[in-house]
């Protein structure tokens, strides 16, 4: 027999690997299902993944595939920019719920609002991981985090944030928006692939928003960790938000 | 050695090197010596290189970094290139990067590692600090977690290091760079011990429990992988696809057609 | 610069015509006085059928990230802003200085400290020349006419993408609200544009974010050496009436301009100033400054700030001088009051 491969996506920087990512993490699952979109669409010369600032930046050196880190929150304006500039380019902004939801949040919506033709991934683990697990708009209800210890209250504190909802109510028709999960990985790769195909046909805004874990602040094991997410998927419905019908004229 | 003892501890992030040069650093406190910790790493939680600058002196210390250190310990080999410039004519290393299989054949986990180091340290800061006095801090720090009687045998065991099993130089030889191979008639199962984590989500979403932890095999980390019962599993994937590592393969052998 | 074509117009609008002859073809911006009218324009420009094209952004900070996106892809692309803008532009702008691109942008000075007043100030030197978590390797330009505005905004597109530190023409609300005459004259070099992303033939992994101190000191060294290389060929001044004078003044901008009506009217009355401008503040021309300091008793910083220039020259000499000053925050300086002072 031949030598045995891991199967890693084609469009995967082999040598980068094992990345970064803490054991058990749910990002890398998000990148894995990416990384089998883009080698299925065939555009990973094309394309280009931004990077916002928190665990997100770790994906700079894991791909075959341009990558920049930008600023906290600063990923979605670099991002449309260059699709102005570079029209025919696949631009994919990647970030967490902090940098999206929080400090990002104005331009998000605004990108979303102004239907840029470009891919925003979401990857939602309820806190900021990379700063050791503060409060994020997508804290649960009592969840304890660095910066809520008691537990967020959602009496007094907002309910956790309902990202792609929130941006059905100001898009046009023509955005597509979806919550996929790292519990279903080949159900959120769907997704991914769709909103992909979406911006290569020049339809409209893209969004995906995927539920992920992060063990390492949840203080959760393997098990720990599953139980978690399900309790997330309880509150952030997985499925399509906003899919536009394709008429085919 | 020096009035002002500088100790640079090296390791991946996760593997506990902050915690040890705390538990050193509050000892000397306690003893009523001067000491100072201060960590120095980078963005990521785990993976990347983690070091701890840690001073013990008799009078005060000014500032936290030092340009070579008197002893060094290194946990993991990512870490032996950010340390080299801090080794000088004086640096007594102690390198434990494979200390792991050590401490399998003695039934400890390998993520008390670093207690391992910590008791191999306390040798070297005699002049200082008693095993008792670390000993102390190592209850204060560790006694109301789990696996603290497996913490308490790497810190004897350490004490009781040769050279043999942590050397005094930086080399170091890779391993894990094959796969490990199962299979039967049905089933073609690898794994990938350099990019293994040890993660379990693989075991946690296995549909027929075939998948639990290896006593043997380690992972990139040092810690224990899944392993593979062929007669459980189906071939669905589940593991494969799951795995954020791409550390399983597994294939599925075409039927034998009857007739 | 070649031909010749008199037009009469606002600063704003100069400096929109600017950025197009200097071949930008996308703006990012956001409202704000003093800068409104380029933005105004530049959004005449960018019609459907143009190949210019506008982006009016939700804030300065997107702006600027959109003008880096852009930059990224090999297009030439610009900002503009002013005061609380101008404060937000410096997150893109030490993004740009670290990752060193051609980020340029016209900053319309006005009053502050916070919203102040949207007139007219010479307060935003620091910012312009230090704003951001970094060392200030830029190049910032300050014109003290319409006519410079258009032909330094012009330079600044050629230097930026020359030179690739970020790039800021420092006017203020005087400039950029006064209407005259300008020569809007063809910009004969082309400074070619570089995509550093979207290349389809090779792959570029960029990082930001460096993970050991060594890591980053190593690319700083790199950064600031070439910068101070480079400084020699940036570094841009004027003097006026050096040989008569025992006293020199020292200005920028509009107040420069004022000071240089000053110098005739003191000359006049028997009184020989001398008057250094500096044209590029960062970098600065300190070596020519040094040279020339020796031969005057005195120098006086003329300014409508409490001294930011002030302190960015001494920062940049070592002859010891007396120095004097006449410091006007965030007003109006006329040629009268200097005349007056130091009649």
């Amino acid at each position: 027999m031949s030598e045995v491969l891991p199967s890693f996506p084609k469009c995967y920087k082999e040598k980068s690997w094992p990345s970064l990512f803490c054991p058990g993490c749910g990002h890398p699952i998000v990148l894995k299902m990416l990384g089998q979109v883009i080698d299925e669409l065939a555009i990973a010369h094309k394309s280009l993944l931004a990077l916002d600032i928190g665990c997100s930046l770790l994906a700079w050196d894991l791909f075959d595939v341009d990558t920049i880190q930008t600023h906290h929150g600063r990923t979605v304006p670099l991002a449309a920019g260059f699709k102005l500039a570079k029209p025919n380019g696949i631009i994919i902004a990647y970030m967490g719920d902090g940098g999206a939801y929080a400090i990002g949040l104005q331009s998000l919506l605004t990108s979303a609002h102004r239907d840029d033709k470009i891919t925003v991934i979401v990857v939602n683990n309820t806190l900021y991981a990379m700063t050791g697990g503060q409060y994020a708009p997508t804290t649960l209800c009592d969840e304890r985090t660095t910066t809520t210890p008691e537990g967020r209250n959602c009496q007094t504190a907002g309910i956790p944030f309902p990202g792609p909802e929130t941006l059905s109510a100001m898009t046009t028709k023509n955005a597509y928006l979806a919550r996929g999960s790292v519990l279903q990985p080949l159900v959120l790769k769907s997704y991914l692939k769709k909103a992909l195909q979406h911006q290569i046909e020049n339809r409209g805004f893209s969004f995906v928003e995927a539920l992920s874990f992060c063990p390492l602040n949840w203080k959760t094991d393997a098990a720990g960790s599953i139980k978690f997410l399900e309790k997330m998927q309880n509150y952030f419905k997985v499925g399509e938000i906003k899919c536009p019908k394709i008429s085919k004229s | 050695m020096s009035e002002n003892l500088k100790i640079l501890i090296a390791g991946e992030g996760g593997q506990g090197v902050q915690t040890i040069a705390e538990i050193i650093a509050k000892a000397a406190f306690v003893g009523k010596l001067e000491s100072l910790h201060i960590p120095n790493f980078g963005v990521e939680q785990r993976g990347g290189v983690s070091l701890a600058f840690l001073q013990i002196s008799k009078s005060p210390i000014p500032y936290p970094k030092f340009l070579k250190a008197d002893i060094l310990a290194v946990l993991a080999s990512r870490a032996v290139g950010r340390v080299e410039k801090y080794v000088g004519r004086q640096t007594k290393i102690i390198n434990a990067i494979h200390l792991d299989t050590l401490l399998l054949e003695r039934k400890i986990q390998t993520t008390s590692l670093n207690i391992a180091v910590l008791g191999n340290l306390a040798k070297f800061l005699s002049q200082f600090l008693s095993i008792e006095a670390l000993e102390e801090q190592l209850h204060v720090k560790l006694a109301d977690k789990p696996n603290y009687n497996e913490n308490l045998n790497a810190f004897h065991l350490g004490q009781l290091l040769t050279e043999k099993d942590a050397p005094s130089h930086l080399g170091y030889y890779k391993r894990y760079l094959k796969p490990l191979v199962s299979q039967n008639n049905h089933i073609f199962f690898a794994r990938f011990p350099y990019l293994c984590k040890g993660c379990g989500l693989c075991i946690e979403r296995c549909p027929k429990n075939a998948l639990s932890f290896s006593k043997v095999d380690l992972g990139v980390y040092g810690t224990p992988m899944p392993q593979v019962d062929l007669d459980k599993c189906i071939g669905c994937k589940i593991c494969q696809i799951t795995c954020p590592d791409c550390a399983i393969k597994v294939v599925k052998k075409q039927k034998i057609k009857k007739n | 610069m070649f031909g010749t074509k008199f037009e009469f117009m606002m600063g704003g609008e100069i400096a929109a015509y600017a950025a197009k002859a200097a071949g930008a073809k996308i703006m990012f911006g956001y409202p704000i006085t003093p800068t409104t009218e380029i933005l105004e324009t530049w959004a005449k420009f960018a019609g459907e059928k143009s190949q210019l094209k506008f982006v009016q952004t939700e804030d300065e900070t997107s702006a600027g990230f959109g003008v880096i996106g852009a930059i990224l892809a090999g297009v030439k692309a610009f900002t503009t802003s002013a005061g609380p803008g101008h404060v937000l532009l410096q997150d893109p702008i030490s993004m740009a200085e670290a990752m060193r691109l051609p980020f340029v942008v016209i900053i319309g000075q006005r009053g502050g400290p916070s919203t102040g007043q949207v007139i007219y100030s010479q307060q935003e030197v620091n910012l312009a020349c230090f704003g951001g978590n970094g060392e200030g390797l830029r190049q910032v330009y300050a014109p003290s006419n319409l006519q410079e505005l258009y032909d330094l905004t012009i330079l600044a597109f050629q230097n930026a993408w020359r030179y690739r530190f970020p790039t800021i023409v420092l006017a203020d609300g005087y400039l950029l609200k006064a209407k005259g005459k300008v020569n809007l004259k063809k910009s004969r070099v082309n400074y070619p544009t570089i995509s550093v992303l979207g290349d389809e033939k090779k792959i570029v992994n960029l990082a930001n974010t460096f993970n050991m101190e060594e890591d980053l000191n190593a690319v700083l060294e790199k950064n600031i050496h070439e910068y101070k290389e480079k400084s020699k060929e940036i570094v841009s001044f004027e003097t006026h009436n050096l040989r008569n004078a025992k006293e020199l003044i020292i200005a920028f901008g509009s107040v420069a301009s004022a000071c240089q009506q000053a110098l005739e009217m003191l000359k006049k009355a028997g009184k020989n100033y001398a008057l250094f401008r500096p044209i590029t503040l960062r970098p600065l021309a300190s070596k020519t400054l040094n040279n020339l300091l020796p031969r005057f008793k005195k120098i006086i910083f003329i300014e409508s700030s409490a001294g930011q220039l002030e302190k960015l020259v001494k920062g940049a000499i070592d002859v010891k001088i007396e120095t004097e000053n006449i410091r006007k925050p965030a007003m109006a300086i006329m040629a009268q009051e200097i005349y007056e002072r130091l009649k």
